[in-house]
């Protein structure tokens, strides 16, 4: 198991155990310090996402000597390749074990994320700009919730699909999609509801931050814990979008209306030849994000804001690097 | 009031994730015997690793202190020992002593490593060719080290001391 004796084998082992540390170091300051609000469940939880990445590298720069000998016998709190030379059953080196299980991990990344993207773009229905739908003037409620977030007026464009649909595309210019059929499934306050919550990811710049943690997600494709993070992330930043737009509807039954309307969608043709099980684990995993999301809304329907407090998320991000330097 | 107790809880919560990590870092050397272990006496090192040679100097100067006040050693995966003499009278490293196997792959270094190398030369020693290094240690000592290899070992010797002692150091540990 010398591979762990490399900088590579150093990192990786480093990697995953920062991250374990960091995760409970995260979880356990959003207990004890009773942290409310999706907005800074997002940034606590980024830190696990981000820092493992990054700790590694900014400790070797900080002490190149981290790796030493003398160092792993005086100062660590925790040794890595202590671990991985142990020989279960005197035969199997949990190094191997250990390497074993990044290898499924970086699997399930690329079938869970990258296969995906490689094997198809979302196929839409023919569309077209559109300021009308359902009868509804669209137009002006996108210009009078433009006023209210203070964005640049996005572009609207409706598509023809039978599938409930609303996204957002875009990085400086946005274009807001929305098929005919949810336009007429909702009532025009359902579908202010739902241009707010899209405008929401807009000012909120989600499509940056998203594209963002997409890529940690990407560069750390053997790390267990952002496996597990990732979506929840992804989670808070509807939960952040959806507070958002009750603040500006002033309730949240118009969005939990809409939201219903995406509930039990069936099928989901932009992924073609994909096996039957594989799609409906996908949309029972849709489901239950957006059953939580009406669940919270329904729960605590009043989109209030809870300030991050830096103070707080200072020590937090303090502790966590003073403990993961000591862990090698 | 408030706070204080939550940051007091906080910090219980942190002292308890440090304990576990130390603990857990303990249990590997227990239920082993490969890697790295640390022993009290030479006596340790021969009953636990069972090493077929261990290089112990027979001369060295009166004012260092035997025995070594730090042994590490391994044999699985491969062989390696290090051990550290004190000065009597003060508590500064005046000589390291570094046995590994021929196959380790990564150096292993002293703590009195020289920092500034003035000059390096190859001598014979009982017929073994043996690397010379002229040097200072940080802390502007002289600093003195010696590099050779014996049946499938490579050992080192370094000593905050004269050439010359360095070299009777060494030359004690060789065999005839």
């Amino acid at each position: 198991m010398s591979l762990f004796n490399t900088y590579l084998g150093m990192y990786l082992s480093q990697c995953i155990a920062h991250s374990l540390i960091t995760l409970y170091i995260v979880e356990t300051s959003l207990r004890i310090w009773k942290v409310r609000g999706a907005r800074s469940w997002f940034w606590y939880r980024f830190l696990i996402l981000f820092l493992p990445l990054i700790m590694y590298p900014i400790f070797q720069v900080l002490n190149p000597l981290r790796g030493s000998f003398y160092f792993l016998q005086d100062t660590v709190i925790f040794s890595t390749v202590r671990w991985m030379v142990i020989y279960l059953w005197g035969t199997i080196p949990v190094g191997l074990i250990f390497l074993f299980l990044l290898f499924l991990v970086s699997m399930m990344t690329f079938i869970q994320e990258v296969l995906p993207i490689i094997r198809s773009s979302v196929v839409l229905g023919q569309e077209h700009e559109g300021s009308v739908g359902n009868g509804i003037e669209l137009d002006s409620i996108v210009s009078e919730l433009t006023q209210v977030f203070q964005i640049k007026k996005p572009f609207i464009r409706i598509v023809s699909d039978e599938r409930p649909i609303a996204f957002t595309k875009g990085i400086r210019h946005f274009t807001i999609y929305l098929s005919d059929s949810l336009l007429q499934a909702l009532d025009a306050y359902q579908i202010r509801a739902v241009l707010a919550h899209e405008m929401a990811h807009i000012a909120n710049r989600s499509n940056v931050k998203m594209f963002f943690m997409f890529l940690l997600r990407i560069l750390m494709f053997f790390n267990p814990v952002s496996l597990l993070i990732f979506r929840r992330i992804i989670q808070y930043e509807e939960y952040v979008c959806d507070d958002l737009t009750v603040s500006v509807m002033g309730d949240s039954q118009s969005l939990i209306a809409s939201l219903f309307i995406f509930l039990n969608q069936q099928a989901r043709p932009n992924i073609p030849h994909i096996s039957d099980w594989k799609e409906s684990l996908e949309i029972s995993g849709y489901n239950l994000l957006l059953k939580e999301r009406i669940l919270r809304l329904k729960k605590d329907g009043e989109g209030k804001n809870y300030p991050l407090s830096i103070v707080k998320y200072g020590l937090t991000l303090i502790t966590i690097f003073v403990i993961n330097y000591f862990v090698v | 009031m408030l706070r204080l107790r939550s940051f007091f809880i906080y910090m219980i919560a942190m002292s308890a994730i440090v304990i576990v990590l130390k603990i857990m870092s303990e249990i590997p050397p227990l239920i082993q015997e490969r890697g790295v272990h640390h022993f009290s006496s030479i006596e340790e090192v021969k009953r636990a690793l069972k090493i077929q040679k261990i290089y112990l100097p027979s001369y060295f100067p009166q004012y260092f202190q035997w025995p070594p006040f730090e042994i590490y050693g391994q044999s699985d995966p491969q062989e390696m020992i290090v051990m550290h003499i004190k000065e009597r009278y003060t508590d500064d490293i005046v000589l390291a002593i570094i046995q590994t196997d021929l196959a380790l792959s990564k150096p292993l270094y002293s703590r009195i490593e020289p920092q500034k190398i003035e000059k390096q030369e190859t001598i014979q020693i009982k017929g073994n060719p043996v690397v010379l290094l002229h040097a200072f240690c940080s802390d502007g000592r002289m600093c003195n080290k010696l590099i050779w290899e014996e049946h499938g070992y490579r050992l080192s010797v370094v000593a905050k001391e004269s050439l010359i002692e360095v070299v009777k150091i060494a030359e004690s540990m060789m065999s005839e």
